[in-house]
């Protein structure tokens, strides 16, 4: 074995240890400390206000801030569950 | 204080521009990730997600905007294999031990399989140490967990740090941070 070959063996060997991982999306992560509502939306806003531009704007008009982001929440994991979810401007109750 | 451009953060690496040859690719390096590389990972990459990524909105030109270390490994043609990002300019501080976040990361699906994603990973592994980080930290997707864990990442909770729900903490020693650097060392060109 030569020793650019000896030296490729330890990179084949991690290789081969760890095979592949499962999806072509491997790693997320966000700010310490936070609740995971903010990855959530970022991860997932663009889609979700495309679908639902009505929802967007109210949750920007909301006085309510720790509501709103409870809201966009709930919108945002149900958008996830079930890609087809949709809602109409001025029709969405989810709490 | 008025918003900064988009992508005005650059990082400062010697891993920019530096070769190694990827058994299976030839010779890749890394370059700083812009809007071009995030628009073609955006452009090329969606088709080839499995079937339940898709309805996520993963969008490389929303993740790179703002963020400081954003890398890419290209070929000799440039064509884009892997993506990879992290806000933080300096390792966090956590109670013990100063870490290193992988924000995101992913490789062109239509590679998957290959040992793309460990070589991607030790390129994360490179920058952590050149920070000055003794650890990487990172959340995993429930898919890939198996795979951090076949690379030593130690699975649990980190003191200090919280991960999104539904995501696992993965949290890499600095030993195992210098062995992928050796191994990723010997592929220099």
């Amino acid at each position: 074995m030569d020793s650019k070959t000896d030296k490729n063996a330890a990179f084949l060997a991690l290789a081969a240890r760890a095979g592949s991982p499962g999806s072509s999306f491997m790693a997320v992560a966000h700010r310490p400390g936070t609740d995971g509502t903010g990855a959530v939306i970022a991860a997932t806003h663009d889609q979700f206000i495309n679908a639902n531009p009505g929802a967007f704007e109210m949750m920007q008009m909301g006085a309510d801030h720790a509501r709103a982001l409870q809201q966009m929440h709930a919108y945002v994991y149900a958008f996830r569950a079930t890609p087809s979810f949709t809602t109409t401007a001025g029709s969405t109750s989810v709490t | 204080m008025p918003k900064p451009l988009p992508y005005s953060s650059r990082p400062t690496t010697g891993l920019e521009g530096r070769g190694w040859q990827l058994p299976g690719f030839g010779r890749v390096k890394l370059v700083t990730a812009g809007a071009s590389a995030a628009n073609e990972a955006d452009l090329a990459w969606t088709q080839g997600r499995q079937h339940e990524q898709r309805t996520v909105a993963w969008r490389w030109s929303e993740l790179l905007k703002y963020r400081h270390d954003r890398f890419g490994i290209v070929d000799t043609s440039d064509r884009l294999l892997s993506l990879w990002c992290s806000e933080p300019r300096a390792p966090l501080v956590l109670p013990d031990k100063r870490a290193y976040r992988l924000d995101y990361l992913e490789v062109d699906p239509g590679h998957l399989g290959s040992s793309l994603g460990t070589f991607t990973m030790l390129t994360v592994y490179a920058r952590a140490l050149e920070v000055g980080a003794d650890a990487l930290i990172l959340g995993s997707l429930p898919d890939s967990a198996g795979f951090y864990e076949k690379l030593d990442g130690i699975k649990g909770p980190v003191p200090g740090w919280k991960t999104e729900i539904g995501l696992i903490p993965f949290t890499f020693a600095k030993a195992s941070l210098l062995e992928g650097l050796e191994a990723l060392n010997g592929l220099q060109d």
